[in-house]
């Protein structure tokens, strides 16, 4: 593919060079450097812009071009009017030519308007004197295909005011048109279509920073270089505008002015890129500018003290001031863009130096005008300095990402760490809870059978079989107590089918036949291993009473489901008086019972009489409290 | 109960029992209330695993009570040896409280039921009669182990049997979990209480197979189902 687009432009270059090729010879175009001149005085009654005839009587005398006619030398009185006339040499004109031929030529032409070609004594051609930018515009000027001879005389009239700086008068080309066209496009190029193109490409950047200054309204740098480029374009108006706008006393002071402005912007961008700020220098330059501007107002810039003088002098003092504070900057600070900008406006000062003696005739009156294109190196140190800007800050906020996001794992690393130690917390009180509950109910169990046993055998009230008793009651709370306490899960049927697969073979052994109705329960969310122990306790302790006292041969224990969990506990024994009982021995039994059961949020009734007992415990589904909250 | 013959407990052979228990109060307990009833003979009794080991190699026991916690080694190992050596030797494991992972590790290993140490003497003497007629003892909590296991298996996390259990199997362990005996899940399936020890029977030896036992194992518990 790269082969392929390298060979096609080869070939392109080929053809585009090719057909420069193919002319026989160029044309010759001739350089008149020598010419016969003479002035003619014009007084204030000719009003006439051009002359119909040529003059008789003029005083020719040869002068070699480009020249520059001062006042004093040649000329006459300041702010007279004078004609220059110019007889272009016989034998250039000699040169045979089939085609039409032209005259044309290139300069500053700051107090020459009205120029004539004259052939065979009559104006054949002449500039067009509507055009404001005159001053800087090549002239190109047709010679008629018919003329009496070839070689009669061709002459140019050009029409001064005089000023202190005298009237200027360039050399010439001479040939058939072609030659000469393609001659006068080059200078036409260099003089206007080349500022209007740098101001162009200066506009054009500069909307594009206005663009980003408008998203970004903290960026000041962008805003400056859009203000740079306006009054660039502003300061290089004059230059290829064929049209100055009315009024034009406004026009120049704007474009004079501009210059000023310009000078301050690039100083503010230097500094604002770098985010520095020098109020004091920017106030007093801020300050010299406005004066400045105000003196250029029309009725000062008529007054040649206020307009070249001072206006002038304090431009160029801005200039070169604000130029030199920059290199001093870029100096100090050593960046790359600042002394990108330092080299631009440096390359911008001598090219107004260089214009500036051109304005003066200083040099030759032929040389272009550069500073137009002084443009073009403070457009790239401009360029160059936001790209520079734009690259640093995409490594800055790469940087920046970079640390957030470290910044954000050590504050999720910290953020975990907290959480860990927060459950860690949890699951010791948790477990401390749990600890003390325990303690708790070996205490209310275990450990007063045990004393109280142990008191009695001290004591000598010895009854082997009722210790036996109370040691395998012991034993049995202890078996409760660890069935209590395994994760099951909250089911309630697990814990009952136990305490009965325990049981059965006492029961069997005594006679007694169990029914045995056991429904699918719901998960109890608040049974844990306290409220567990309680519920087997419970029918542990019914069971029990149901051995000891009650001489039945059927136990029943049933669960029933409807709102809540009903335990029935019944037999076919003699029942007993729970009035009775209440007071009796076997109160304490019964007052315990509804102890527990009360513990635990469940209601105990007991229906009893002498056909059997039913003891029926309610357990509710869900409980208001957290489990375990309560003692 | 014993092969064959039909005639009283005065006359059938004596149950010959080995007892590997390092507890010594334990021990004599358990030697008092062998050595009193004549349904049981005391063949042996050891206090640590390489005795038992010993004593296994030299005498064939009927049935073997084990204590999980010895002093030299785990009473599984004493359990496998016993089930490799003697694959007709039902296996009791002692247990103090019956908690399901003993249990069902000891299972694994080839026991075929388990003791309560403070079973009260009645209960003892029963208790080996019945496992040596081929009785599974099942608690609750183990059908319910049993249970979760076999609902793992078929989500296949954790521990698994080797294949699920057939219906009828579940049926008896879910009652089974909740709190009926053999007699009463006869009655509520309609089948024989011989019928429902014999599905305890085949739950255990799934949980057995699944475990790397050998094959002669399988083989042995196959020998177990009697009449």
């Amino acid at each position: 593919m790269r082969l392929a687009s390298w060979a096609g432009c080869l070939v392109g270059l080929a053809l585009w060079a090719l057909p420069a090729r193919s002319d026989d010879r160029p044309e010759p175009l001739y350089h008149i450097t020598s010419v016969d001149m003479a002035v003619e005085q014009l007084d204030s009654a000719t009003t006439a812009s051009r002359a119909l005839q040529v003059p008789a009587g003029l005083q020719w005398h040869r002068v070699t071009l480009p020249r520059t006619e001062v006042r004093k030398a040649v000329l006459g009185a300041l702010h007279s009017r004078v004609r220059l006339w110019v007889r272009l040499p016989a034998d250039a004109m000699a040169v045979a030519s089939t085609s039409r031929q032209a005259v044309a030529y290139s300069a500053y032409m700051y107090a020459s308007d009205h120029v004539t070609l004259y052939a065979d004594g009559l104006p054949v051609a002449a500039t067009d004197d509507t055009l404001s930018n005159d001053w800087n515009l090549p002239v190109m000027l047709a010679l008629p295909l018919y003329r009496e001879t070839q070689a009669g005389a061709v002459l140019l009239s050009f029409e001064c005011h005089v000023t202190t700086m005298g009237c200027g008068v360039p050399s010439f080309r001479l040939g058939s048109l072609a030659a000469v066209n393609s001659w006068f496009s080059l200078q036409q190029f260099w003089r206007v279509d080349g500022p209007r193109i740098g101001s162009m490409a200066m506009l054009t950047v500069g909307a594009f920073a206005l663009l980003f200054w408008l998203r970004q309204r903290s960026q000041q740098p962008y805003l400056l270089f859009t203000l740079a480029a306006v009054l660039w374009t502003l300061r290089t108006l004059h230059y290829h505008l064929p049209h100055y706008p009315r009024p034009e006393l406004l026009f120049w002071w704007v474009t004079d002015s501009a210059l000023n402005w310009l000078s301050v912007t690039v100083y503010l961008f230097a500094f604002r890129l770098r985010e520095e700020r020098r109020p004091r220098t920017e106030r007093a330059l801020l300050w010299a500018a406005l004066v400045l501007t105000i003196l250029n107002l029309p009725p000062g810039a008529d007054s040649y003290w206020i307009q070249d003088v001072i206006v002038n002098t304090g431009q160029s003092l801005i200039s070169v001031l604000i130029t030199g504070l920059l290199t001093v900057a870029a100096l100090r600070t050593r960046a790359a863009e600042q002394f990108a900008l330092a080299a631009a406006l440096w390359i911008s000062l001598a090219f107004g130096v260089h214009d500036a003696l051109l304005q003066t005739s200083s040099i030759d009156i032929e040389q272009c005008f550069w500073l137009p294109y002084g443009a073009l190196p403070i457009l790239g140190a401009f360029i160059f300095a936001l790209a520079r800007r734009y690259g640093e800050a995409l490594e800055t906020s790469a940087a920046l990402n970079a640390s957030l996001e470290q910044r954000l794992a050590s504050r999720q690393r910290e953020l975990q760490f907290s959480y860990e130690q927060l459950r860690g917390y949890e699951r010791e009180r948790a477990q401390s809870d749990e600890r003390q509950r325990l303690m708790r109910d070996i205490h209310d169990g275990l450990g007063a059978t045990l004393i109280s046993t142990l008191a009695s055998v001290e004591r000598g009230s010895f009854d082997r079989d009722a210790t036996i008793a109370v040691l395998r009651e012991a034993v049995d709370d202890l078996r409760l107590m660890i069935d209590s306490l395994e994760p099951l899960g909250q089911d309630l049927v697990m814990l009952l089918a136990t305490l009965r697969y325990r049981l059965g073979p006492r029961l069997d052994r005594l006679g007694l036949e169990m029914e045995w109705r056991m429904a699918e329960l719901p998960s109890l969310p608040w049974l844990d291993s306290h409220s567990t122990l309680h519920i087997l306790r419970i029918v542990q302790e019914s069971i029990t009473n149901i051995i000891k006292h009650a001489g039945a041969r059927h136990i029943r224990i049933e669960t029933r489901v409807n709102g809540a969990i009903s335990l029935v506990i019944a037999d076919d024994g003699v029942g007993f008086d729970p009035q009775q009982q209440a007071g009796g021995p076997g109160g304490r039994g019964l007052a315990n019972l509804q102890h527990r059961a009360a513990q635990i949020g469940a209601t105990l009734d007991i229906a009893s009489g002498p056909s059997g007992t039913c003891v029926t415990v309610v357990l509710p589904l869900t409980r208001a409290d957290a489990p375990g909250a309560g003692s | 109960m014993s092969e064959g013959s039909a005639s009283g407990p005065a006359t059938a052979p004596r149950i010959r029992v080995m007892v590997v228990e390092d507890d010594a109060r334990l021990r004599d307990h358990f030697q008092a209330i062998l050595e009193a009833s004549a349904q049981v003979e005391l063949v042996a009794r050891v206090d640590c695993g390489a005795a038992a080991l010993r004593a296994l190699g030299e005498i064939t026991p009927d049935v073997l009570l084990v204590d999980l916690g010895l002093p030299d080694m785990s009473g599984l190992n004493v359990i496998r040896a016993c089930a490799r050596v003697h694959p007709q030797c039902d296996i009791m494991v002692i247990s103090v409280f019956g908690d399901e992972h003993h249990v069902l590790q000891s299972i694994e290993a080839g026991a075929t039921g388990y003791l309560l140490k403070d079973a009260m003497p009645e209960d003892l003497i029963a208790q080996i009669h019945s496992i040596h007629a081929g009785g599974s003892p099942i608690s609750p909590a183990i059908a319910r182990q049993l249970l979760n296991r076999n609902k793992q298996a078929q989500t296949s996390t954790g521990e698994v049997l080797a294949e699920p259990l057939s219906e009828r199997e579940q049926s008896v362990l879910e009652l089974v979990a909740k709190g009926y005996t053999f007699v009463e899940i006869a009655k509520l399936l309609q089948v024989s209480p011989h019928t429902v020890m014999t599905y305890v029977k085949r739950t255990y030896r799934k949980l057995q197979v699944s475990s790397k036992t050998e094959a002669v194992y399988e083989a042995r518990k196959m020998g177990l189902l009697r009449g």
